[in-house]
């Protein structure tokens, strides 16, 4: 089976589809011709085996007719008497009347004719004119005289005297009370007589062949056959050959024998269906493959072609997309499978060229916001020194305020060009302490800022400077306007999911900025750089499950970040 | 290859598909038909008597015994040919032959080698001129060679007195005579016509000539071509020119006056045949009494047994006028005689053109 994968998809459906339609087509045909014909012959041989029986039973019946007549002929011993006394006319007319009485039975099956024991004929039942002597020594009357009961005998077509019409004979010997011989009943059994015998058991194509112990033939019911055919029927029943063979249906010869006397009959029965009938039925089942051969040709092309064109234009198509061409596209007007799944290619390849693009234009946003980063970090050490010398100064001159104002912000610029993107959750409050003391020199301590963070989530990672500008917008925004406010920064975790709110009591937030905050995907808006900056980061870094929402109740406002516990950070 | 291992997997159901159908196709075959007839023969015949002389003596050798008699009919030559080929004496069914019946005694007393002894009990009553000294073969029936005439052409003054008459310019191209390379009953007809002419010339080139070197290619032949009138007289046995003639047909035949061979047939039992007891049974049946009556009375040839005379009306063979040559002269006359007849028909080929 292995060449058959050797072939392309469409010389396998077509190939498929052609031994299906023709193979049992073919077969089929085969085997039906070859049934009928089996059951023809069959029948044949059982038909003409029951004829032979019939045949041979009348046969046997017929010699036991003959058997019985002779001996109800001689069984008073006039018959026997009256070939010796020759004078008695009227014991001659006494014999006749019970030879006619006796042969009424079978008077259609044979003649009766009574010879002496010189071979002469006395009587006969027979109108013909006949030999009227029969040799003594030689043939019918030689072999009578060695038997008992009736003698049958063939006879001999060669010898001159010999009746041609009488095929066989049968001898009786006549004894009187005293067991001397005084003459022969004599039973010539003509064509006639075995025409009649024989009538009605074969049909028209059959021939019945009669022969004698010796196998030699006595009667045939086809009177035109000469020697030549006789003996090429008793040939093919000898040796038991089947005739004309590879003809499909065949002429049989079947035989039975006679028990009694040892007689042979042959018959032979040609085919009821000529050879002529068996041809025109295989030139039809041929032309009939023929025919499903075209058709399976025609329809298995067109449905290989149909199967195979969309699967190889699919192929293509999809070596291009290999190589890199995204935009190709098949047309397709079929509504079945084939089509649904051209389409589905068609929508895969369109999917994956807009994934493709999405990924590009976020790649190139990063790098912008990574440039953005570096300028930020442009020069750090003039202004940490500057800070310094602002701090000391300051501290010399004993203004306080300006020293922590200096010193906080120093902290501050330093966490924010830190070239580390994650820092832990600790260092990240201490910015946000930084920034909460220079926020309350410059509010002069309006408001009460307090942490409410576990100590086990101290040290997760969270991107860098992601809480000052939510820090800022409560302070600003929240507090604006405020006495004594109150800012708290709370953290909890909970399923891997770290979340961090930060509540201010302030005047809130108004409706459309917490719309804003809250939907998936916030666009840019002017004056809250920082806060779109925030959510941005964490939608980019952990997903778009991660982000901000925002709450506003009577209290206050809060804000709520959501990200994932990470006590390590991985790289980005 | 994911669909070639699911077409592997479906080989069982092929595979049991393709067994069906064969149970199928072989289930349609015939059976065997019905046994043979027994056709094992007791004895074979091998004849190259005429078919009314050889089917009624086996026929009656059938009855009398029960034996199966096989008989192939064949020529001489065919006989001769087998027996020379050394690949035995096969037939064509490759039977053995047990008996060789109905060959001329000259070409049995010839091949004698072939043949196996035995003396049948009927030998006594047998002719001393027909009995075998070394009793390698069994006569069986004698014919005289005739000539025989059409009585509606041959006018009585005209009738044919002996081997002469043949040559009578009348008669040109009116005498039926078979190819004596072709007949052993021809070869020693011219055997004895030109051993017993006393006129002038080659005999043989003149009957060539009167021949007008033309020549039949058998007795039948010679028979029917004489009965209805395509030729005047010819050469014939005794018993077909008397079947004819008894038979009511215009013929009549004489026994050459210069005198006549009496061609002898016989029988013989083959070397090695494998039914030696039903042969021996055979021969002493062709020569018993009855056998030799009917061959008398009915078949038209003369017995070759002593004790039965020929039919009435029959000269006995005593009273014939017979030549004095022995077998064994005949056999070398008549070898002689082919030879030269072939001499005398180059000669005219050549001289023809032909």
């Amino acid at each position: 089976m292995k060449w058959f994968g050797q072939f392309s998809f469409k010389t396998r459906v077509f190939l498929g589809c052609l031994l299906v339609a023709l193979v049992p087509l073919t077969f089929s045909s085969v085997v039906v011709t070859r049934l009928f014909t089996a059951s023809i012959n069959r029948q044949l041989a059982m038909e003409g085996n029951r004829q032979l029986e019939e045949v041979s039973a009348k046969l046997t019946q017929l010699f036991e007719n003959c058997e019985k007549a002779c001996e109800a002929f001689t069984a008073d011993g006039t018959a026997a008497r009256v070939m010796i006394d020759k004078d008695a006319i009227e014991m001659q007319k006494d014999l006749y009347l019970s030879l006619y009485q006796a042969v009424q039975e079978i008077y259609s099956s044979a003649q009766f004719s009574i010879y002496d024991s010189g071979g002469k004929l006395r009587f006969t039942t027979d109108t013909a004119s006949k030999n009227s002597a029969l040799p003594i020594r030689w043939g019918l009357l030689k072999k009578a005289q060695e038997a008992r009961g009736i003698t049958y005998y063939r006879t001999d077509p060669y010898l001159p005297g010999t009746d041609k019409n009488i095929l066989m004979q049968g001898a009786y010997s006549l004894e009187n009370s005293h067991g001397a011989r005084t003459g022969y009943v004599v039973l010539d059994f003509s064509r006639e007589n075995f025409d009649n015998l024989l009538n009605g058991f074969y049909s028209s194509g059959d021939t019945f062949l009669v022969l004698d112990s010796h196998q030699r033939p006595i009667y045939c019911s086809s009177p035109e056959y000469g020697e030549k055919e006789i003996n090429d029927i008793i040939f093919h029943g000898v040796s038991g050959h089947e005739g004309e063979k590879g003809r499909e249906v065949y002429t049989r010869y079947l035989w039975t024998r006679e028990p009694s006397q040892g007689i042979y009959v042959i018959l032979r029965r040609s085919a009821p269906i000529s050879a002529e009938a068996i041809r025109t039925m295989g030139t039809v089942s041929i032309l009939l493959s023929a025919l499903g051969l075209v058709l399976c040709l025609m329809i298995s092309g067109a449905l290989s072609r149909g199967i195979a064109q969309p699967v190889s234009q699919l192929d293509k198509a999809m070596a291009k997309v290999k190589r890199g061409d995204l935009s190709i596209r098949i047309h397709t007007n079929r509504q079945d499978e084939l089509g649904r799944l051209t389409e589905s290619f068609n929508q895969m390849t369109g999917d994956l060229q807009k994934y493709l693009e999405d990924t590009v234009q976020k790649q190139k946003d990063l790098n912008k916001t990574t440039i953005k980063l570096y300028q930020t970090q442009l020069n750090p050490h003039f202004l940490y020194n500057t800070l310094d010398t602002i701090k000391w100064n300051a501290r010399i001159n004993q203004i306080p305020e300006i020293a922590i104002l200096a010193e906080n912000l120093a902290e501050i610029l330093r966490r924010s060009i830190s070239s580390r993107p994650f820092i832990t959750l600790r260092e990240e409050l201490e910015t946000i302490k930084s920034y909460i003391e220079i926020q309350k020199i410059r509010f002069t301590g309006r408001f009460l800022y307090e942490t409410e963070i576990p100590d086990q989530l101290e040290e997760c990672m969270v991107p860098r400077m992601f809480l000052q500008p939510l820090v800022e917008n409560a302070i600003i925004h929240g507090l604006d306007g405020c006495e004594n406010g109150y800012i708290c920064i709370f953290a909890d975790q909970k399923d891997g999911v770290l979340s961090i709110s930060i509540t201010d009591d302030g005047c809130g937030m108004d409706k459309e900025m917490v719309d804003w905050i809250n939907s998936d995907n916030p666009l840019k808006r002017d004056g809250h750089l920082g806060l779109y900056n925030v959510i941005r980061i964490l939608k980019i870094y952990y997903g778009q499950e991660y982000g901000i929402r925002a709450e506003v109740t009577k209290e206050g406002t809060t804000i709520a970040l959501r990200l994932p516990v990470q006590r390590e950070v991985t790289d980005v | 290859m994911r669909l070639s291992d699911s077409t592997r997997k479906r080989w069982p159901a092929v595979c049991a598909l393709s067994l069906i159908c064969c149970i199928l196709l072989s289930s349609c075959r015939l059976e065997t038909g019905e046994q043979p007839m027994n056709s094992q023969a007791d004895l074979v015949v091998y004849s190259v008597q005429e078919n009314g002389i050889c089917e009624p003596i086996v026929k009656e050798f059938e009855e009398r015994t029960g034996f199966n008699v096989k008989v192939e009919n064949g020529s001489l030559e065919e006989l001769l040919k087998k027996l020379e080929d050394g690949s035995g004496p096969y037939g064509d069914a490759g039977e053995a032959w047990d008996v060789v019946f109905g060959v001329g005694i000259e070409t049995l007393e010839e091949k004698k080698e072939y043949w196996q002894a035995y003396e049948s009990p009927e030998n006594p009553f047998i002719a001393g001129a027909f009995r075998c000294e070394d009793r390698k073969w069994t006569s069986f029936s004698a014919c005289p060679l005739v000539i025989m005439y059409n009585t509606n052409v041959v006018t009585y003054r005209e009738v044919p007195a002996g081997w002469s008459s043949l040559l009578e310019p009348r008669w040109k191209g009116r005498v039926a005579f078979v190819d004596p390379g072709l007949s052993d009953i021809y070869s020693s007809a011219l055997a004895t016509a030109a051993y017993t002419y006393r006129g002038e010339g080659d005999y043989m080139k003149q009957l060539a000539d009167n021949l007008e070197y033309g020549s039949l290619s058998s007795l039948s032949e010679v028979n029917s071509g004489i009965l209805d009138g395509r030729y005047s007289l010819g050469v014939t046995i005794e018993g077909a020119a008397q079947a004819l003639r008894s038979g009511g047909a215009d013929v009549d035949y004489i026994y050459p006056k210069e005198g006549t061979t009496v061609l002898p047939d016989g029988a013989a039992i083959v070397n090695g045949c494998p039914h030696p007891e039903a042969a021996r049974h055979f021969l002493d049946f062709t020569v018993s009494k009855d056998a030799q009556r009917i061959l008398v009375s009915d078949l038209n040839r003369r017995s070759v047994r002593m004790d039965v005379p020929p039919l009435p009306g029959l000269s006995p063979v005593n009273s014939l006028p017979i030549i004095d040559m022995d077998l064994k002269g005949l056999s070398r006359e008549k070898k002689e005689i082919q030879k030269q007849w072939n001499k005398v028909l180059t000669v005219y080929k050549r001289r023809t053109g032909g």
